[in-house]
């Protein structure tokens, strides 16, 4: 038998029972539906937070004493390493390093007009800060001579004190913990910058100064650097460097704990997460699918039942089992197909609609309808191989004396 | 004359659960080219188990069944649907047409199993119908045609792949006997033109019609002797 007459055979009994066509294609239709909004929720959801993420430093490693929190590194306690410029040159000389720059942080009071807040204190080698330089809106950048000069960020300038800070104003900078307290000439203002992260705070909050200012406000006698910032040459090799980064850091720390880390690792950590969020969505849509494949294995039986004195027929006038076959499997297929394209068109289009309808994340991918439409079509045929193999096997005398 | 069915030693039993039921005992038969052969014998007897074997809708518990050059015992399930399609055809008592199916994909349908292209199916399944006077009926389902136009519409799907054998049971059985009669003249013309055919009746006055009348008792041939 021909393949196309076989068609012509499906389809014509698909025209004659329409309605029992359509119903059993809904429990598939359904399910098509499911999986692709499923997916598109998924993929929105990755969209967002890979937007959440952009603008997001993939070419920095970051090295700060302590071992992180994760890895087997952090089960074993070592003295966490006290980072000085002999870690700064070293990493300087490695290769693939583009720029370095040794930070230190401390939480600190400010004091303006009998007004105090809280806020931490970014002291920088301005010398190696090529960033904070650039981004000056008013007054100057830091100098590496500068003993008590800070650097503000725009919504500290504007918004922090009743009255907007100025280059030229004089504040003072108390540290709690010493009751040590400096006065500071605002030099510079930074311009607004837009939130890029979504986490690693306001970067408009911020106030720099050198390293010798907070040394001077933490009056203590040892000083490390409690993170250094590590751009690379090339983002591709940033693994590479990052390993040579570590090695050289190695030999001048041994036995002390210190972490390496790179944003881009766990940026593919967490898109790996919602890799598995997506394919999770897409699965709760499969199970709507597999009871819509139920649904047409008992369509299936019902239409070989009905059909089984015209399947005698068949086979008394030359049919094959696996002509029968055939259509059957056909017809179930045929079926999968169609109804996974009304499943793909109406899903995608439920996508649209909810995605225009407000925030809610929906991004619809090629993919997403490809996944939709050939599990669509998968179960349907899976659907069909019973009843079609019931059908093959009917024996056409018992066959044609059916009523 | 050309032997076209022989039947050696054929007997057939079925198994209901443990207890094995005879149907035919050691039947010998032959059947020669363009013979009108009636079978008759009252129910029960296996009439319609002969008709079903030789038909090879069904395999003999014993015996060789020679269609042709053939022996059907030694056939796969595939080759025995091809010689269903291609050397016999089949007329039933209840006509057995598709209902969702017009007249014309009727008679259409047994080419389509033999792999016959689409525009030679449509022209032979077109002479058929015209042949039998239903050339203005064939785009009617059987739903809108009357029994005798049923059955001439089966008789053309039995003929349409030019069988050596035309396997009738009880043609006539649902049809009144004005039309059951008209349909007994299509078939003393197939005879005329050289048909071979195979009928089951009760009646007796159809049986007189043919050239040989075969009598079934207990699943014995009584008497095969032509008449």
């Amino acid at each position: 038998m021909k393949l196309i007459d076989a068609l012509e055979q499906v389809s014509l009994s698909f025209r004659s029972n329409k309605f029992k066509t359509l119903m059993s294609s809904l429990g598939i239709i359904i399910g098509v539906i499911a999986i692709v909004v499923m997916l598109s929720v998924g993929e929105g959801l990755q969209e967002g937070v890979g937007k959440a993420f952009q603008g997001l430093d993939l070419d920095v490693i970051t090295v700060f004493p302590g071992g992180a929190n994760f890895g087997p590194r952090g089960s074993v306690y070592m003295k966490p390493a006290e980072f000085d410029d002999k870690d700064v040159h070293a990493i300087e000389n490695t290769v693939g390093v583009k720029t370095v720059s040794p930070r230190s942080g401390a939480g600190m009071s400010v004091m303006f007009r009998d007004e105090e807040r809280s806020v931490s204190l970014t002291a920088v080698m301005p010398s190696k800060e090529q960033d904070i330089s650039g981004s000056i809106d008013r007054g100057r950048i830091l100098m590496d001579s500068d003993r008590s000069a800070i650097v503000i960020g725009s919504d500290i300038a504007n918004n922090m004190f009743k009255l907007p800070l100025n280059p030229g104003m004089r504040l003072s900078i108390k540290n709690k913990n010493n009751d040590v307290s400096r006065d500071f000439t605002i030099v510079g203002i930074l311009g607004e910058k837009k939130q890029t992260s979504a986490f690693g705070g306001n970067s408009n909050m911020e106030i720099f100064t050198t390293h010798q200012s907070l040394k001077d406000l933490l009056d203590s006698k040892t000083y490390s650097y409690s993170q250094i910032l590590v751009t690379v040459e090339s983002q591709d090799d940033i693994e590479t460097t990052s390993t040579k980064v570590d090695e050289a850091l190695r030999r001048l720390h041994k036995d002390e704990a210190y972490t390496v880390f790179m944003m881009k690792s766990m940026l593919e950590g967490i898109a790996q997460v919602l890799t598995m969020i997506k394919y999770a969505l897409g699965g709760i849509g499969a199970i709507a699918l597999v009871v819509g494949g139920v649904g047409i294995v008992n369509v299936m039986m019902l239409t070989v039942t009905e059909r089984v004195k015209e399947i005698g027929v068949m086979k008394a006038v030359g049919a094959t089992k696996q002509d029968i076959q055939l259509i059957f499997m056909l017809e179930s297929g045929l079926l999968g197909l169609v109804s996974g394209l009304i499943g793909v068109t109406i899903g995608a289009g439920i996508a649209v609609i909810i995605s225009s309808l407000g925030d809610f994340p929906m991004a619809i991918k090629w993919t997403s309808l490809a996944i939709g439409l050939v599990f669509g079509v998968l179960t349907t045929t899976i659907a069909g191989v019973y009843p079609a193999n019931k059908a093959a096997r009917l024996d056409p005398v018992e066959a044609l004396r059916a009523e | 004359m050309r032997g076209v069915l022989k039947i050696e030693n054929v007997s057939k039993s079925y198994h209901l659960g443990k207890l094995e039921v005879p149907v035919l005992h050691d039947i010998n038969l032959e059947v020669q080219e363009g013979e009108f052969t009636a079978v008759m014998g009252p129910s029960g007897s296996g009439k319609s188990t002969l008709m079903n074997l030789i038909g090879c809708l069904d395999r003999p518990t014993c015996g060789k069944i020679i269609l042709g050059d053939r022996d059907t015992s030694l056939l796969s399930d595939i080759e025995l649907a091809r010689i269903r399609g291609k050397k016999l055809g089949f007329i039933f008592q209840t006509f057995n047409l598709i209902s969702r199916l017009t007249a014309q994909k009727n008679v259409e349908m047994p080419m389509i199993y033999q792999d016959i292209p689409r525009q030679q199916r449509i022209k032979r399944a077109r002479e058929l119908l015209d042949m039998l006077g239903l050339g203005d009926r064939a785009d009617h389902r059987p739903g809108e045609l009357s029994g005798g136009q049923r059955q001439r519409v089966a008789i053309a799907r039995a003929l349409v792949n030019d069988p050596e054998i035309l396997l009738a049971d009880e043609p006539t059985g649902n049809l009144d006997s004005k039309t059951g009669r008209e349909i007994m003249e299509i078939f003393n013309k197939l005879h005329s033109e050289g048909r071979t055919i195979l009928m089951v009746t009760h009646d007796q006055g159809l049986a007189q019609n043919c050239g040989r009348i075969i009598r079934l008792k207990d699943g014995r041939i009584e008497d095969g002797k032509n008449s």
